[in-house]
């Protein structure tokens, strides 16, 4: 469950929210369930989902408050969270919900303190979870950042506060500038970070019997999906969560997708089609031991125009296959076999490549969602810096536009802007009269 | 002996002068003691008032109904703006004084005032009976009997001064020290801390070669620090820049040895932002040179002063290094620069009242409380003054918030954090610094020095209308909107986009190319504002969108800001606090959450503990 709350949230719910009802989520009247989808930023749905709000002050937190509850795993969770705070939410510190409700008087204390007392077992050391948020290379670069920022806003407050002894500082549109194409470079590299932390998902694609549910128990290492060898009988589509070369992949093993038999699988197929569309990859597969069918043909017209990796199983047998459909010429093709599992990392890695998150490449990633956040806000804050430089906005104001991309910042490493700030002027700049 | 005072002020600096005339204007029976009347308003440093922050202070000093503004408008030898062209909220004035004449001014503005009696004497210990205070022993054994006292003792107490490795007890510029006081003080349990600060060579001015230096004039100016006059016109001295030269600093390091700190005598922590000239070359090595600024002190003397040149060093060795410099070739010292060290108290362990959490009655102000800076010591004077009349009449104390003056964030700072430096305020610590302008200080705070019976009716009376003036600008800005067949002639001429539909005022004015004047054509009503305000009305206007953040962000910030703490609370028993958290809150025993929240080591859950704690 993903739970927004504050004076926006129901804004913020209406940019994500596409309900079955057509209105927005705001139009509608609260404590009523209703069902919708969630998009993201690009419109792309990433779940069904049940929502509903409570009207501040009648709410847990004593604000506006919307709750989306999601029935897929911790990927399509975090793809959720991810698209709030896409649209303008911030994520809550630890507590912060539970502060926010005690302080409107909603909350039974025990409640409180149970909630405390959790959050004392998770985070006792404030310092080693401010280490934990800037852990790797991209939190070394958000911290090389800060440092250029903090440099940047000394610079700039130094000339303020001692207008006699310290010379305007030089380049600032230019170090600024700098800063904002790093974190367009942070961002852009995000595309691994992104997948880390929001998960991947892959469809599953092939005719009947082609050896879709093998594969994916062989993915995932055990016995889910059930095998049959009569066709079709991967009715519902079938999800699964696992680690695939470090990135959470919701594999989603669809019915088949050739000529409807009956109305369940006609059901079934508008499933899949569906599960299509929101996948991140498709994962073909062909069964090698037989030549191409018209059945396959059909599955590759419905993934026409998708990214993918083409599996030709059933490796363990003699290869009739010749050739893959016309749609999916460009796709990766890997040899496997669901049965001795051999090329299985092969196709980990061909899956990897397509969706961009190949491990170990030069950009580093932001690694988790507070790191992403953080980069996001401090770079909307740069860029306003830069556009009323551009404006001419004095320099008071344009020093609060840096300011805010410090706190962003100051979230992860746990710096105090104001104090930071001080100590970087006196360091940088020999004063006093 | 009966009760003498209501309030007893011990020490005439710039917190004491403030403190006792606030007292005595509030109708307290007012005693100010001081060790030599003489020195009462002295500046034993720079003779300057203002600058960023500082002149943000003064301005608020002066709103509030304290007198350093006034006292500076009427003495200064060179005023000018600082800042200008950097935004809004950082203009400063900054005024060479002079030293003399502002004491004059300010002893004569004390002798005046009803209600206040001056003496001279030393105190040598503050008098308790159980935990309030009495009044205070003099030496020779008088007591002198008072309500509430405010010590205000700058840099005499336990004063020691370090000329090269030589150190003697005593006060600035060689007064006597106040020993004993400080024993007293230890002896009531306030732990003392040891402070530092320096101050350079006087010259004489006549040993000068001025056209070795850059010339730096004042500005005429109608409008000073103070709301309540206008600037009087005075004769402007020049003030002169120069630099020191890479044999200044070589003689420097070669002599480095021979000053106190350097020389590991002195223990006292000095400014980051005030240092010695061996500190600056010490720590900034790759500077080529550095900045010297030569001030006049006084009409009434041929003593100027050596801003930059701050300096410990054994005053045969000062000379030879004011020789190194462009303009100072020839210079006569007629005072050395010296470095002293003295005792400041822990100001956490004041109430943001500045009266001591352990003493009732017992006030802090200035440079005791480890500030530096006349301003700053002013500003605590001015409200240390003011709440001890308002704790003898049992009335709600004056303490500002964080949003609402500069004087709130340094007091907020001071009693809230821990420092190990003399502290000085800087627009940088102001978060709300957008809000904060000089300009307004009147519109924040008059109307509360008005309440407490600082400012004359008269004055207030012309504040408030210039506050309507304001109001109906905004209002008239806001409601008034033109024919659209009147705008297109006059958007023409201002080369502006017609309007598509019917706009107000309000509304053309935040476009980057009209400024009010050009809508005093549309309505002649606001031609008629004076300039100030016309600049407040465009500011408001124009930068909206940045004032409008900055105004919800202090408000997002109020809620703590307005959950009181007890200051009796016992930390120790509230689950789920973390162990720093519960010495740290049971030492600084803040007033409020938000306070709380600025403690250092205090965390976003030590917070909700404390909540949940108050909820219960
Ligand atoms: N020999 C061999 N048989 C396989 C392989 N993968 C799947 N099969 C068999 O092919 C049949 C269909 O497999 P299944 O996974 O149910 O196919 P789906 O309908 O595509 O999900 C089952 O009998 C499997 O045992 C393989 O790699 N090698």
């Amino acid at each position: 469950m993903v739970r927004i709350s504050g004076r926006e949230a129901l804004v913020v719910a209406d940019r994500v929210l596409r309900l079955a009802k057509g209105m927005p989520l705001s139009f509608l009247p609260p404590r009523t369930v209703y069902y919708g989808r969630v998009v993201d930023a690009e419109g792309r749905e990433i779940d069904e989902v049940l929502s509903f709000y409570f009207r501040g002050p009648k709410s847990y937190t004593g604000e506006d408050l919307v709750e989306i509850q999601a029935h897929g795993g911790p990927v399509i969770l975090r793809r959720i969270l991810a698209a709030v705070l896409a649209a303008g939410a911030v994520l809550a510190e630890p507590g912060e919900f539970t502060a926010r409700a005690v302080y409107n008087g909603r909350i039974n204390l025990i409640q409180a303190e149970a909630v405390l007392d959790l959050i004392r077992a998770k985070t006792d050391v404030a310092a080693e979870a401010a280490f934990h948020r800037l852990a790797g290379e991209a939190g070394r670069e958000i911290t090389a950042l800060e440092e250029e920022l903090l440099g940047l806003l000394a610079a700039i407050e130094g000339w303020l506060d001692f207008p006699e002894e310290v010379e305007a500082p030089p380049e600032v549109a230019a170090r600024a500038r700098t800063i904002l194409a790093r974190f367009d470079a942070l961002l852009a590299g995000a595309e691994r970070g992104r997948l880390l932390n929001e998960g991947a998902a892959v469809a599953i694609v092939g005719r009947p019997n082609a050896g879709k549910s093998s594969l994916l128990n062989a993915l995932l290492g055990e016995e889910r999906a059930i095998v049959t060898e009569i066709p079709g009988t991967t009715r519902d589509a079938v999800a699964e969560e696992c680690n695939l070369g470090g990135i959470p992949v919701r594999l989603v093993d669809t019915a088949g997708l050739g000529p409807p038999g009956d109305r369940l699988e006609a059901l079934g197929m508008e499933r899949s089609r569906r599960e299509i569309a929101r996948a991140d990859a498709v994962l073909f597969v062909l069964d090698g031991s037989e030549e191409l069918t018209a059945a396959d043909e059909a599955v590759g017209a419905e993934v026409a125009g998708c990214r993918g990796v083409v599996a030709i199983n059933k490796s363990d047998l003699p290869l009739k296959l010749q050739g893959v459909p016309s749609t999916v010429l460009g796709w990766p093709v890997v040899r496997v076999s669901a049965l001795t599992q051999s090329g299985l990392d092969g196709l980990v890695t061909a899956l990897m490549e397509v969706l961009g998150g190949r491990p170990g490449e030069g950009t580093p990633a932001l690694s988790n969602l507070r790191q992403i956040e953080a980069a996001r806000e401090a770079r909307r804050a740069v860029a306003a810096f830069l556009e009323g430089l551009a404006r001419g906005v004095p320099w008071d104001f344009l020093a609060a536009e840096l300011r805010a991309a410090l706190t962003a910042i100051g979230r992860l490493s746990g710096r105090t802007v104001t104090s930071a700030v001080i100590d970087e002027i006196f360091t940088r700049f020999c004063l006093g009269k | 002996m009966a009760e003498r005072f209501d309030l007893l002020v011990v020490g005439g600096g710039h917190a004491g002068c403030e403190a006792a005339l606030a007292g005595a204007k509030m109708g307290a029976r007012t005693g100010l003691i001081l060790l030599d009347l003489a020195d009462l308003a002295w500046m034993p440093c720079n003779p300057s008032i203002g600058g960023p922050a500082k002149g943000h202070l003064v301005k608020e000093i002066d709103a509030l109904g304290g007198v350093m503004g006034r006292a500076a408008d009427a003495t200064y030898l060179q005023i000018r703006r600082l800042n200008t062209s950097k935004g809004p909220a950082v203009p400063a004035l900054r005024a060479q004084i002079d030293k003399y004449a502002y004491q004059h001014w300010m002893r004569r503005t004390l002798e005046r005032q009803e209600n206040l009696s001056l003496a001279q004497g030393e105190v040598v210990a503050v008098l308790v009976e159980g935990d309030r205070v009495r009044g205070v022993r003099l030496r020779g054994g008088e007591e002198v009997y008072a309500r509430t006292v405010v010590l205000t003792t700058g840099t005499f107490l336990g004063a020691v001064i370090h000329l090269g490795l030589e150190h003697y007890p005593a006060g600035p510029q060689n007064r006597a020290p106040a020993n004993e006081l400080a024993a007293s003080l230890r002896s009531l349990g306030f732990t003392l801390r040891r402070l530092k600060t320096g101050t350079p060579a006087r010259v004489r001015g006549r040993s000068l070669c001025w056209a070795e230096m850059e010339r730096q004039k004042g500005e005429e100016l109608s409008r000073g620090f103070s709301f309540w006059r206008e600037l009087p016109r005075r004769p402007q001295h020049d003030s002169w820049l120069t630099y020191t030269q890479p044999a200044t600093h070589e003689l420097i390091r070669a002599h480095l040895h021979e000053t106190a700190l350097y020389g590991g005598k002195i223990v006292g922590v000095g400014p980051r932002y005030c240092p010695s000239i061996e500190s600056k070359i010490v720590r900034f090595p790759e500077r080529e040179r550095h900045q010297v600024f030569v001030e006049p002190e006084s009409e009434a003397t041929d003593e100027w002063y050596l801003a930059g040149l701050s300096t410990s060093l054994p005053p045969k060795v000062q000379i030879e290094i004011l020789h190194t410099i462009p303009g100072l070739r020839q210079a006569e010292i007629v005072r050395p620069g010296y470095a002293i060290e003295y005792d400041a108290i822990e100001a956490t362990v004041l109430h943001p009242t500045l009266e001591s959490r352990a003493v009732t009655g017992l006030f802090f102000a200035g440079q005791i409380n480890g500030t530096s800076g006349y301003e700053e010591a002013a500003a605590q004077g001015l409200v240390a003054g003011i709440n001890a009349v308002l704790s003898l009449r049992g009335e709600k104390p004056l303490i500002l918030r964080r949003d609402q003056a500069y004087i709130g964030v340094l007091i907020d700072e001071i009693v809230t954090k821990e420092s190990d430096e003399p502290f000085r305020m800087l627009t940088a610590r102001v978060e709300h610094r957008l809000l904060l302008r000089g300009e307004t200080a009147d519109l924040r705070l008059a109307e509360i020095g008005y309440g407490l019976g600082l400012i004359p009716a008269e004055d207030y009376e012309r504040f408030l209308r210039r506050r309507e003036r304001l109001a109906a600008a905004e209002e008239l800005l806001a409601t008034r909107r033109n024919p659209g067949s009147e705008l297109t002639a006059w958007a023409n001429r201002h080369r502006t986009t017609p309007p598509s539909h019917v706009v107000s005022l309000r509304e053309l004015l935040r476009r980057p190319e009209i400024d009010l004047a050009a809508l005093a054509e549309l309505e002649p009503a606001l031609a008629a504002l004076p300039a100030e305000e016309a600049e407040e009305i465009t500011l408001s206007v124009k930068y909206e969108g940045y004032i409008a953040r900055a105004r919800a962000e202090a408000e997002r910030l109020r809620a703590m800001e307005d959950q009181p703490l007890s200051p009796d609370l016992d930390y120790a028993v509230i689950p789920n606090l973390s162990q720093e958290a519960v010495e740290k809150l049971s030492k600084i025993r803040p007033m409020t959450l938000g306070q709380a929240g600025r403690i250092s080591g205090i965390s976003p859950a030590d917070l909700l503990a404390l909540l949940v704690h108050l909820r219960r």
